[in-house]
């Protein structure tokens, strides 16, 4: 149980940028997400809590102990490995055990715990085979335990479920889950797999080019994306340009109730709005079933549809020209339709996300 | 740090020295290129260079018309006893040079068996000295290099491609020709440029069976011997010669290969194939009689040191005389063989365990200089590292001539490339995620390098021991310019005694050589679960 505190932490390796002055609070306990793609400075950051790269600049606080001049040895921080990293000399009972010599555990007391912590990751039966005889999720298990045996005051993972087969992943997702609100441990854990993400973390942390997008909870990193990198990194977004010289907003054509200037008042570089696809809504009639003030309706064409099992993709067009993807349930007067049929297009209003036109793509 | 000082120190002095001298008058003491317009002017030099890149051109070729058709044979067709091809194979590559070249004199020499055999039947056998000699012996030698690096290359080539190459309408042969040879050139020029740079450097070979065939590391070595007393101006001119040659060589290799590198995707291997009739046939006598005659020599040599002698006659009849005589007459050449070679791998292990750790851990300048410096040894010949020793280390604070320690450090020198070959090579097998999970958990620097890195590169860091160990002590080159009566070893005990006749003590030497390469052999063979590549 801890907290940690990373403060304007900054690292570059050269003249590239790995970390451009992050800054984080994580709280103790709490299953804390780095999510991003490749080169995006999520393992950057996780090594240089777990010791393994030195900070440029910035401090860092485990329950507000520094840790700069702590070596790696001596942090008491676990980390889980991409690749396991399981010694293979070592049988799994000495795997396990390694951390707990290092920290002159008496036998007696360190058999002990090796054989809890073995339970604890259902691998009582394996104590004594060699890494090589085990799966790549065995491998894995051996290597949280091995982590957490010690009790240390924060555990690291770092896309510990990526080399793992895809079934095995979702089952083990909901195990560490488990496992790491049973001990209450504070993670940090760093993947880029956005549904992995979203399902295990308390708080989530979008990382892109060393820079931190937007750090808060699933929820919010879904519904309420700070910019307009997360809202298209999480999830898959439409996304539109505004015309703010007209007195109302249009999308699609279609002029809302919306004034512009509300909008234009806020940016001088232009807007985008977007909306998530399957949050738009298809009607194959023209007379809707409910009017209603708060959506917007326009008919459009499709232009591509392809049928996925649990979900129907199209993409349509609007009179304007405007191009939209959607998702929806397939039904099957759905899955029916074809190109250059019209459909008509619903879309509510409180589904709309605004963002800056510049580069940044703030929220507004 | 220090160890890196030593290293260049020993390494790079030395040669500094060769280098330095031979632009030296060797009278008036001034800069001048004098010695090398003498050497280049002068018929018997020229001649002795004419002869080196012949043998070496000629060794080289031989190399590859053996080892390239027999990697081939191995990795495309099924055969009886394929790893027996493999082992005599690599047994022929670290049995010394000069043990095949006296034991082929001994065979097809001017009083030779297999001479007096066909001289009974009133057949004259074409004469052994000379060329053919040296050419045989460097041909049956270092074919091995050629034969494992092509092997694999052989053995890597995605099946498609030559399916592609027939479906486009090649023949069998054209198949060959235009696509299997250029994707495995690369690894047959490194085989072939191994061979070249080795065959320059042997000094036994020519001098045990060249006769009037002089090349330039036995002219060195005579010109040596000569101007002992003096500075060694000429053999320093003609060691800076041999270097040079080395050098071209190797530049050449590179540039010719630098403009052919190919990825392989290791998908889709061929696999070998059954063979029937008198292809099956050919291919089978083929592979045996190659890899047979290449250990032929051996062969002999254990043969003949249990056979009674009285000075250089064969009396006939079995008997462990030779061996008596070595224990009784000569046992300081065995002891001082092993504990030189002992030494100077003691060493070579501590410092490529380090050595290894930067090369591989410590990306950067440090480690991209240490693995080009490590290329030096290969390319300088054992008598021209050993005179460079010689004119080093001759005078206070540091007077190392006649000393063990001379050659120990000649030796550990020579041979430091092979432990950090294999270390650095095992140590990249090992991921930095290991190292890093032992610190996290809560392991020091020291306790992550001795109990999870160490333990992990075990097999490597012997492994590397025993090929250095294996090439250390059955080192004659450098050996020969620098033992005295206190420290002679076995080869250099050898090459003397076949120089006097005496084949009976140089059969038993050779035997306990070749019985204490053969273990260390195994051993590498057991710690590296077979793969061959561990003895290049």
């Amino acid at each position: 149980m801890a907290r940690v505190q990373i403060n304007n932490i900054k690292k570059s390796y050269g003249e590239v940028v790995a970390l451009q002055d992050i800054s984080l609070d994580i709280p103790s306990g709490s299953f804390f997400t780095l999510l991003g793609s490749s080169g995006c400075g999520k393992t950057t950051l996780l090594r240089t809590i777990a010791g393994f790269h030195q900070q440029d600049q910035g401090s860092l606080l485990v329950d507000g102990e520094p840790l700069e001049h702590v070596p790696v040895h001596k942090r008491n921080i676990g980390m889980v490995f991409q690749d396991y990293a399981i010694f293979p000399h070592l049988s799994v009972g000495k795997n396990i055990a390694f951390g707990l010599k290092q920290h002159r555990v008496p036998k007696q007391e360190a058999a002990e715990r090796v054989n809890d912590i073995l339970k604890l990751v259902q691998l009582e039966s394996l104590q004594d085979r060699m890494p090589h005889e085990l799966s790549g999720g065995q491998q894995q298990r051996v290597g949280l335990a091995r982590a957490l045996v010690t009790n240390p005051k924060v555990l690291l993972m770092d896309e510990p479920l990526s080399n793992l087969d895809a079934q095995l992943r979702i089952d083990l997702r909901r195990e560490l889950r488990s496992l790491q609100r049973t001990l209450g441990i504070t993670t940090i854990y760093v993947t880029h797999d956005q549904e992995e993400a979203l399902e295990m973390s308390d708080y989530v942390c979008v990382m892109h080019n060393g820079v931190i997008q937007q750090s808060d909870t699933p929820w919010a990193i879904y519904h309420q994306p700070a910019n307009q990198f997360v809202a298209s990194f999480v999830g898959s977004n439409n996304f539109l340009p505004l015309d703010l010289s007209a007195e109302h907003v249009a999308f699609c054509g279609v002029v809302t109730d919306i004034p512009s200037n509300s909008l234009a008042s806020v940016t001088s570089k232009g807007a985008v709005v977007s909306v998530r696809p399957e949050r738009v809504q298809l009607d194959l009639v023209d007379t809707p079933q409910q009017p209603s003030t708060t959506q917007i309706r326009f008919p459009a064409t499709v232009q591509y549809h392809s049928f996925a099992g649990r979900e129907l993709r199209l993409t349509v067009q609007a009179l304007d020209g405007t191009s939209l993807q959607i998702i929806i349930e397939p039904k099957e007067e759905y899955v029916r339709l074809s190109e250059n049929d019209t459909v008509w297009v619903v879309v509510d209003k409180n589904d709309l996300s605004f963002f800056h036109a510049d580069e940044a793509g703030q929220r507004l | 740090m220090l160890t890196l000082l030593t290293i260049t120190v020993l390494l790079f002095v030395p040669i500094g020295k060769v280098f330095l001298l031979s632009f030296v008058d060797s009278e008036t003491g001034q800069l001048t290129l004098a010695n090398y317009t003498k050497i280049l002017s002068h018929k018997y030099y020229v001649t002795a260079l004419k002869n080196t890149i012949i043998v070496g051109v000629l060794g080289m070729l031989g190399a590859c018309l053996l080892g390239v058709p027999l990697a081939y044979c191995m990795s495309r067709y099924q055969l009886p006893g394929k790893a027996l091809i493999s082992t005599l194979a690599v047994l022929a590559l670290v049995s010394p040079p000069f043990i095949g070249a006296y034991a082929w004199i001994m065979m097809f020499g001017a009083n030779g068996v297999v001479t007096n055999w066909f001289k009974f039947f009133g057949i004259s056998v074409p004469t052994i000295y000379g060329y053919t000699g040296i050419v045989l012996v460097f041909s049956l030698k270092f074919y091995p290099f050629v034969y494992l690096m092509t092997e694999s290359a052989f053995s890597s080539i995605n099946k498609s491609l030559e399916e592609a190459a027939e479906n486009l309408g090649c023949t069998a042969f054209q198949r060959f020709k235009q696509v299997t040879l250029p994707l495995v050139f690369p690894a047959v020029s490194t085989g072939a440029i191994l061979s070249f740079v080795l065959s320059i450097a042997d000094f036994g070979t020519p001098s045990i069976i060249g006769r009037k065939v002089r090349t330039l590391s036995t002219v060195a070595y005579s010109q040596y011997t000569s101007e002992l007393g003096g500075p060694p101006t000429l053999a320093v001119t003609i060691s800076m010669l041999m270097i040079v040659i080395s050098i071209i060589g190797v530049l050449l290799q590179r540039y010719i290969i630098s403009k052919k590198r190919y990825a392989s995707s290791l998908t889709n291997l061929s696999k070998p194939v059954k063979i029937r009739g008198w292809r099956f046939l050919l291919v089978t006598v083929f592979c045996y009689t190659v890899v047979l005659c290449s250990v032929l020599p051996s062969i002999v040599v254990v043969y003949t040191s249990f056979l009674e002698t009285n000075g250089p006659v064969f009396t006939g009849g079995f008997g462990l005389n030779s061996y008596s005589r070595v224990l009784h007459e000569i046992s300081r050449a065995v002891v001082n063989s092993f504990a030189f070679a002992g030494a100077a791998v003691l060493f070579i292990t501590l410092v490529s365990g380090m050595i290894s750790y930067l090369i591989v851990r410590r990306e950067g300048r440090v480690s991209g200089f240490l693995d080009t410096i490590l290329m030096v040894p290969y390319l300088v010949p054992g008598i021209v590292m050993a005179i460079g020793f010689v004119t080093t280390f001759n005078r206070w604070p540091v007077d190392l001539v006649a000393t063990s320690a001379i050659i120990v450090m000649v030796l550990f020198i020579r041979r430091l490339p092979y432990g950090v070959r294999s270390t650095t090579s095992s140590l990249r097998q090992v991921k930095p995620s290991i190292e890093e999970a032992a610190a996290s958990l809560g392991a020091s620097p020291f306790r992550v390098f001795s109990f999870v890195t160490v333990p992990l590169i075990m097999p490597g860091i012997i492994a590397g021991a025993m090929m250095s160990f294996i090439t250390a002590i059955n080192e004659l080159s450098s050996t020969l310019i620098l033992y005295t009566g206190k420290t002679i070893t076995m080869p250099v005990h050898i090459y003397v005694s076949v120089l006097d006749g005496e084949y009976g003590i140089a059969a038993a030497l050779s035997t306990i050589l070749l019985a204490s390469t053969g273990v260390c052999v195994f051993i590498v063979f057991w710690l590296s679960k077979g793969r061959k590549s561990a003895f290049l």
